[in-house]
């Protein structure tokens, strides 16, 4: 009758995702996600108190403009413009486009995005100072 | 005549009917440039502790036998150099992501059972009688699966996944990998089955395509770029189901 072997499993450590530059990196890149989405809700409420008139607006407006909200804005935009970079890096790689069937290199597609992507936020700008 | 250079190797051991947990072993070894890892432990095994324990077969990184982490990084032992080892000293240890049997052996159980189900052959609604010759293919269908065939099955890619530490009963890089290549396989007519295996619990959704399973590979397989197109497909495949039942 066979013997039950004895096996050792190894647990991994709380801190796993410090042993490499690229763990770390995602896990960033996953916590950025709150601060994604935490953005998306002030712009949200910003909606929300301009439907209820302009003191619930100017008020949510001066909590915004406070140092502190300038602050948090600030933290906030830095994840979600490193959220958005490691975004387009990921998508060139998933779906490597070809060019009369030779592969595009990548860093030219993630290069390309990008410039696409910093001219239509160049345009929403335009369209907001300009309609401010 | 000046003496052979030396190295120190740091080897993790487990011995389970001596000792409860595991420990460190060194050893000093004599080599030159062409060695590797393998050679060292081969050199240990013969002439300082016949005990040591591990794994390997081909020596050219062909068969995937001889996995373990040198220095910390998944390596195939037969590929990793002792001359690029930072000091003079390597630590070598078993993939931590499987359980261990001794030392430098670990259970490769849970990675077979995953294999066994992407169903890794070429599957046909209907074989074709042998006298009607062999399925043919291009050279362009071929290029289609040449990456993901070279996968020989070391899991390297499942020591370096983070889903995988976490929860064992995800599908896995390699698996899904292989999967891919028999989908994409132009003699093949089990897309369907393994996308619905692929796509089932456990399965792709579980990838947060961190990448470094592709980083890893020592044959250049993608395993990350395999999944996130599987999901592509999977995706589309769950829907057309959908479609089919609401007709």
């Amino acid at each position: 009758m066979d013997k039950e072997v004895r096996t050792y499993e190894y647990k991994p450590s709380k801190t796993w995702w410090l042993s490499n530059r690229r763990y770390a990196l995602y896990m960033v890149r996953e916590l950025s996600g709150f601060a994604v989405a935490l953005y998306g809700f002030i712009f949200l409420a910003q909606l929300v108190t301009l439907t209820q008139g302009p003191v619930a607006y100017n008020a949510l407006l001066s909590v915004l403009l406070s140092p502190t909200g300038i602050l948090l804005s600030t933290i906030l935009l830095g994840f979600a413009v490193f959220h958005s970079l490691t975004w387009f890096d990921l998508t060139a790689k998933v779906q490597p486009p070809s060019f009369k069937g030779k592969p595009v290199p990548r860093k030219l597609v993630v290069t390309g995005t990008i410039i696409v992507w910093l001219f239509i936020s160049y345009l929403v700008a335009v369209f907001i100072f300009r309609v401010g | 005549m000046a003496s052979p250079k030396t190295i120190k190797l740091r080897v993790k051991r487990y011995l389970p009917e001596k000792e409860e947990e595991p420990f460190y072993s060194e050893y000093d070894v004599p080599y030159s440039d062409d060695m590797v890892v393998l050679d060292a432990l081969n050199y240990i095994k013969d002439n300082l502790d016949g005990s040591l324990t591990f794994r390997w077969s081909c020596r050219m990184g062909v068969c995937g036998s001889c996995s373990a982490n040198v220095d910390g990084k998944p390596k195939l032992t037969c590929s990793s150099f002792l001359k690029e080892s930072e000091g003079n000293s390597i630590l070598v240890e078993p993939l931590s992501n499987f359980r261990t049997i001794k030392d430098l052996v670990v259970e490769i159980d849970i990675f077979v059972k995953k294999l066994k189900s992407v169903k890794p052959w070429i599957i046909r609604k209907e074989e074709k009688p042998i006298e009607d010759g062999e399925y043919l293919q291009t050279p362009e269908q071929r290029d289609l699966i040449k990456q993901t065939s070279m996968c020989i099955n070391c899991m390297l890619c499942y020591e370096a996944c983070p889903v995988f530490a976490m929860d064992n009963d995800f599908i896995g890089p390699a698996a899904a990998a292989i999967s891919y290549r028999y989908v994409m396989d132009s003699r093949d007519e089990g897309a369907k089955e393994r996308l619905d295996i692929l796509t089932s619990k456990h399965g792709i959704w579980d990838c947060t395509y961190i990448g470094e399973c592709s980083t890893v590979c020592p044959k250049a397989v993608d395993p990350a770029l395999a999944i996130q197109k599987s999901k592509a497909m999977g995706g589309i495949s769950i829907l057309k189901s959908l479609l089919q039942k609401k007709k």
